[in-house]
């Protein structure tokens, strides 16, 4: 009876830590946001994130520097970085791996066949830019044989 | 038999203040950054952890009670013995670490430690919650309870090994003493093993003594021109710890349904991660040896001018 009354105490103690730790990270604050300042830094992110990738001329960064798009040379990948805190996730998509691409104005939100990176959505500075990033994307949507599945590797 | 403790359970008030301590050192000094959502989804992994080692813990346990009576010795309670102990099951955990990295069937277990892009105290607390179920301790646990060890030993330097490692998982602790850099498994050479760097990848297996990653040729220095980018080559772009749990088990999942073989279904589920029928996919060694080629491509460019030069 003891040791399971020591096991709830410590787990009840650790849960309150763990509130309390992050409390304390909020409190004290000392990390930023990631924001991209302009589309070139999202690129730079993509090609340091996925080794290979080389990036044609062709990127737009959303309002807001969160999400950078970037065309592959050669177009064979689209490449996305977003921001998630205070760092940034990237992915180089290959044909089938967008779900769906949605165009509202100058809004256009890729969903991904991605377990952790469903969705990411940007608005552009107008409906014509957005559309033709729509376009690009849309090329993403329907699967190319063999090439089909993304890649994963070890870490780490 | 010595009544023995769960060492954890005593180190969790200190894990808790050191995180505290590097928290505000972080702040102070900016050198390492702790971010409140990455923070959480650690912490909360870590109490998860521990919550499903007590639930699912006593699979171990049942099988390390039944196979102790096929041990080969009586080693016994000697001192000698828990300082033996503590070297062979370091050892064992080099080799089943090198392992979760290799197999993806194991990866998919250990992959959720590597899954922060930061690199702090929290980070070392980031931990699975369904190891039991990988039958990974079972595997390579194993060894010690059949050579002769009491598993109560077995699981008591286990648990001395993880506490060691807890403080490693920092950016604040620079290189050290070169002797204890070349024996020990250090903030220096643990950055390494986390980083996604090429350069770095799978590198560094270590637990206690980084002997093991020289003598069996996976040691990597940390170097001052190659900052480590920690993480994992595909990042997680989620901070949901059940998200963070199962994401590479969906993916092993979703490839073995879409697998046209057994064999294809066997590497999905069994190849080293990354590994796909057709090599389309980026394994560690193929991100390696892309990345080497490339730096020869460089280098070569670099040299072309003197060579022309000097053939002048």
């Amino acid at each position: 009876m003891n040791e399971i009354l020591t096991l709830i105490l410590v787990l009840g103690a650790s849960a309150i830590s763990v509130g309390l730790i992050v409390v304390l990270n909020v409190f004290l604050g000392g990390w930023t946001p990631a924001r991209f300042a302009y589309a070139g830094e999202g690129v730079r992110r993509i090609e340091e994130g996925v080794l290979g990738f080389s990036a044609s001329h062709d990127a737009v960064m959303g309002r807001g520097g969160r999400v950078v798009l970037a065309l592959e040379q050669g177009g064979a990948r689209l490449g996305v970085a977003a921001t998630s805190g205070d760092r940034a996730t990237v992915r180089a998509l290959r044909p089938g791996e967008v779900r769906a691409v949605r165009l509202d104005g100058a809004t256009l939100t890729l969903d991904l066949k991605d377990y952790t990176f469903g969705r990411v959505w940007l608005t552009l500075d107008d409906a014509d830019t957005a559309s033709v990033w729509a376009e690009h994307a849309r090329a993403f949507v329907k699967t190319a044989p063999e090439t089909a599945r993304p890649e994963t590797a070890s870490h780490a | 038999m010595p009544d023995l403790p769960n060492p954890i359970y005593f180190a969790i008030p200190a894990f808790v203040l050191l995180i505290v301590a590097e928290m505000i050192h972080a702040r102070l000094t900016g050198k390492t950054q702790y971010e409140p959502r990455d923070t959480a989804a650690s912490l909360i992994m870590g109490l998860g952890n521990t919550v499903s080692g007590i639930l699912l813990g006593g699979i171990a346990l049942a099988w390390f009670a039944y196979i102790e009576q096929f041990a080969l010795l009586d080693i016994g309670w000697a001192w000698w013995a828990f300082a033996l102990a503590f070297v062979l099951d370091d050892f064992v955990y080099y080799w089943s670490h090198r392992f979760a990295h290799t197999v993806r069937w194991w990866w998919a277990d250990h992959v959720i430690h590597h899954s922060s892009q930061h690199y702090n105290l929290s980070t070392a607390l980031r931990q699975p919650w369904l190891s039991p179920l990988s039958l990974k301790f079972i595997i390579f646990g194993s060894w010690l309870v059949l050579a002769g060890f009491p598993p109560a030993m077995v699981a008591f330097v286990g648990a001395l090994n993880l506490i060691y490692q807890f403080w490693i998982h920092t950016e604040a602790v620079p290189k050290m003493w070169a002797p204890i850099e070349a024996v020990m498994n250090t903030p220096s050479h643990h950055r390494v093993h986390h980083a996604t760097n090429p350069r770095y990848l799978d590198r560094n297996f270590a637990g206690v003594f980084i002997i093991w990653d020289r003598m069996f040729g996976s040691f990597e220095p940390e170097r001052e021109d190659e900052p480590c980018r920690y993480g994992i080559v595909r990042n997680l772009a989620t901070f949901n710890p059940i998200k963070i749990c199962l994401h590479e088990w969906a993916g092993i999942f979703k490839d073995v349904a879409s697998a046209k073989s057994p064999r294809e279904a066997f590497g999905y589920w069994f190849g080293p991660p990354g590994w796909s029928p057709d090599g389309s996919r980026d394994s560690s060694k193929i991100l390696k040896r892309r990345w080497m080629e490339t730096r020869q491509a460089e280098a070569g460019e670099a040299e072309a001018p003197q060579r022309a030069a000097a053939a002048e």
